[in-house]
């Protein structure tokens, strides 16, 4: 994915405890065209403060903060501003906390771990589409998950699951077309399959539903 | 600990000031009674006996009789007294002090009594041996009342300031176990993230070190055979022990140290109970079939965020998980487990089913789950095993909430 000058940066808020942590993403974040850091916090009480509905698109939240949780956080922050977009960070696998997120603002929050090979460049991937209302998921964790016994997604053809896999790491139809070598239209028809494999209408949420599902029906033995 | 402290000082002070009006009330109630008492008495029998007259109601509301003023003076001298032990502070009073005070209650009320009786004519003939007599009753009367009463009252009081002590000694044990449960999730914390962090780290150097020797052997190896032609007898044996070393180490860190971690402090309990369940589901391998169905209340009754429901219960519901789908698989050989944790009735319940070959004929046997059975019971909750409608066993632990 290669920058876009022509769109806004999107604002970024970075609540991270760990200083040494945080400021190395306040400077990879800032140095790139695609972002700015809008807000930066080490708690979840300075981040409730200085965090203004409306002035931040993306908010990356530490799960282990010194003084609460950043899930707590990211659902009160969401709440007061239902367009913003939640990056979970943790140095645990904690990604099935997306599940059980209050009805209410269980879309579009994303997971990535910061023990696993994420790159600056999947960073990136995830803010975009979390900006957008997509949920992305730690691309080596997904790589490690296999398909649960009788589950739906246990159905699914190796290249659906391949497609489904890549809508999880956060990439459009027409990225996951071009990493696969295939037409988007070729895509678009897998997507559909796997939709209909897991029972999901095909909508605005069926993408997020999706991914939640990749999630909920696979097997992750770390 | 601050905290508790001053809890306890304002409730000493409670305490006291409570214990000063139960004094009040207990020793005034007696030292009425006990005159009334007396008063009723006497007042009968002079109206009876020294009348003359016959017992029967004539005695004492006929003409002549003065049941109705002896009984005035009586009660306006019991009124005396407890108006003045009121203002005294009787109920306070210790050693010479009650004494006194005693004394100047017995005198003032046996006045009144005698000035009353004077000012109603109960005399018919006037005499000052009856009226000196009869104050004299009236003082013996009224230090007779305040005797008992300050004998019940301290009996009461003894046996409140008892058992107080008893309340506070219990509060001040469970406190002290309240303190011990929460230092022994403190080290087990400690003790899981050192296992999972250091230890582990530990191991997977020592597996890199592992790795490099064998490579290192493996090209030593190749350079003889290419020099000599002839490989070194020993080396294959060498490899191939390193290797069954770096297995043995891979074991360690992969099964004993996660597992190990896991049984002291079950990874996600910070996160609620919701997230380290499926956690541990997600751990089992791909081949098991797993349903999850979490309330949204449950959610809200285990807020991470808030108080929830406190790590200690957690751990315990999450033991009571992995008891439930470890027998599921090695006793009851499942291919399906379904977890469900939902809120009914004020109850949170966490029920896990599975289509294993179910329980053994006869008494359920609850194994590992017996032991948890004890603690279960200690926090209000229950744990019950029966049969479930995927064909196998159903292990539903119930929690008040």
């Amino acid at each position: 994915m290669t920058p876009s000058p022509s769109r806004a940066p999107l604002r970024v808020a970075i609540v991270e405890d760990q200083p040494l942590y945080r400021s190395m993403l306040v400077q990879l974040l800032d140095a790139d065209p695609r972002t700015v850091v809008a807000v930066e916090a080490s708690g979840a009480a300075e981040a409730r403060r200085r965090i203004i509905p409306g002035s931040v698109d993306v908010a990356i939240l530490d799960i282990e903060l010194g003084d609460g949780n950043g899930v707590g956080l990211g659902v009160s922050l969401r709440r007061a501003a239902p367009e913003l977009g939640i990056l979970l960070l943790s140095s645990q696998d904690v990604m099935e906390l997306l599940l059980d997120l209050p009805p209410d603002v269980r879309r579009g929050w994303s997971y990535l771990s910061k023990t696993t090979s994420t790159s600056a460049e999947s960073l990136f991937t995830a803010l975009e589409a979390t900006a957008a209302g997509q949920t992305v998921l730690d691309p080596e964790l997904i790589g490690r998950s296999v398909p649960r016994a009788g589950s739906a997604l246990a159905g699914l053809s190796q290249r659906q699951f391949q497609v489904l896999s890549l809508v999880a790491e956060g990439l459009s139809n027409a990225g996951i077309a071009e990493r696969l070598g295939l037409s988007s239209r070729s895509v678009e028809n897998h997507l559909n399959a796997v939709y209909s494999a897991l029972d999901l209408p095909v909508g605005h949420n069926s993408r997020v539903s999706a991914v939640l599902r990749l999630i909920e029906e696979t097997s992750r033995y770390a | 600990m601050m905290r508790a402290r001053d809890t306890v000082a304002t409730e000493d002070e409670e305490f006291a000031r409570l214990q000063d009006t139960r004094d009040r009330r207990v020793l005034l109630l007696g030292l009425a009674l006990v005159m009334a008492a007396y008063g009723l008495g006497a007042a009968l029998q002079t109206s009876i006996i020294f009348s003359g007259i016959p017992a029967s109601a004539l005695a004492i509301w006929g003409e002549g009789a003065n049941f109705g003023t002896r009984m005035l003076a009586n009660g306006s001298a019991v009124a005396v007294a407890v108006v003045l032990a009121t203002v005294l502070a009787l109920h306070r009073r210790r050693g010479g002090k009650l004494v006194l005070v005693t004394a100047v209650i017995a005198v003032a009320a046996a006045v009144v009594r005698m000035g009353v009786q004077l000012l109603l004519v109960i005399y018919e003939e006037f005499s000052v041996d009856t009226s000196v007599a009869d104050t004299f009753v009236g003082v013996a009367v009224t230090i007779v009342g305040i005797t008992i009463g300050t004998i019940v009252m301290r009996a009461q009081r003894r046996a409140r300031v008892e058992e107080r002590g008893a309340l506070l000694q219990s509060l001040r044990a469970s406190e002290a176990l309240d303190a011990l449960q929460s230092e022994e999730l403190r080290v087990r914390r400690e003790v899981a993230e050192g296992l999972h962090g250091t230890v582990q780290q530990q191991l997977v150097l020592l597996r890199i070190r592992l790795d490099s020797i064998i490579a290192r052997l493996r090209r030593a190896d190749a350079e003889t055979q290419a020099d000599h032609g002839v490989q070194h007898p020993e080396s294959e044996q060498l490899i191939g022990e390193l290797d069954a070393l770096v297995g043995v180490v891979e074991v360690l860190r992969e099964r004993g140290v996660r597992e190990l971690s896991q049984l002291l402090y079950p990874a996600g309990t910070d996160l609620g109970l919701a997230q380290a369940a499926r956690m541990m589901l997600r751990t089992l391998p791909p081949s098991i079939a797993t349903r999850v169905d979490i309330g949204d209340a449950v959610l809200e009754a285990d807020d991470p965020s808030g108080p929830g429901l406190g790590i200690e219960k957690r751990i315990l519901l999450l033991r009571v998980l992995e008891e439930a789908v470890s027998n599921a698989l090695r006793h009851g050989r499942a291919s399906t487990l379904a977890l469900r944790i939902a809120v009914e009735q004020g109850e949170l319940r966490l029920a896990l089913d599975d289509d294993g070959t179910g329980l053994p004929e006869g008494e359920p046997s609850l194994h590992g789950l017996a032991l948890l059975r004890t603690r279960l019971i200690a926090i209000g909750a229950s744990i019950e095993l029966g049969g479930s409608p995927l064909g196998g066993a159903r292990v539903l632990a119930t929690l008040p909430l």
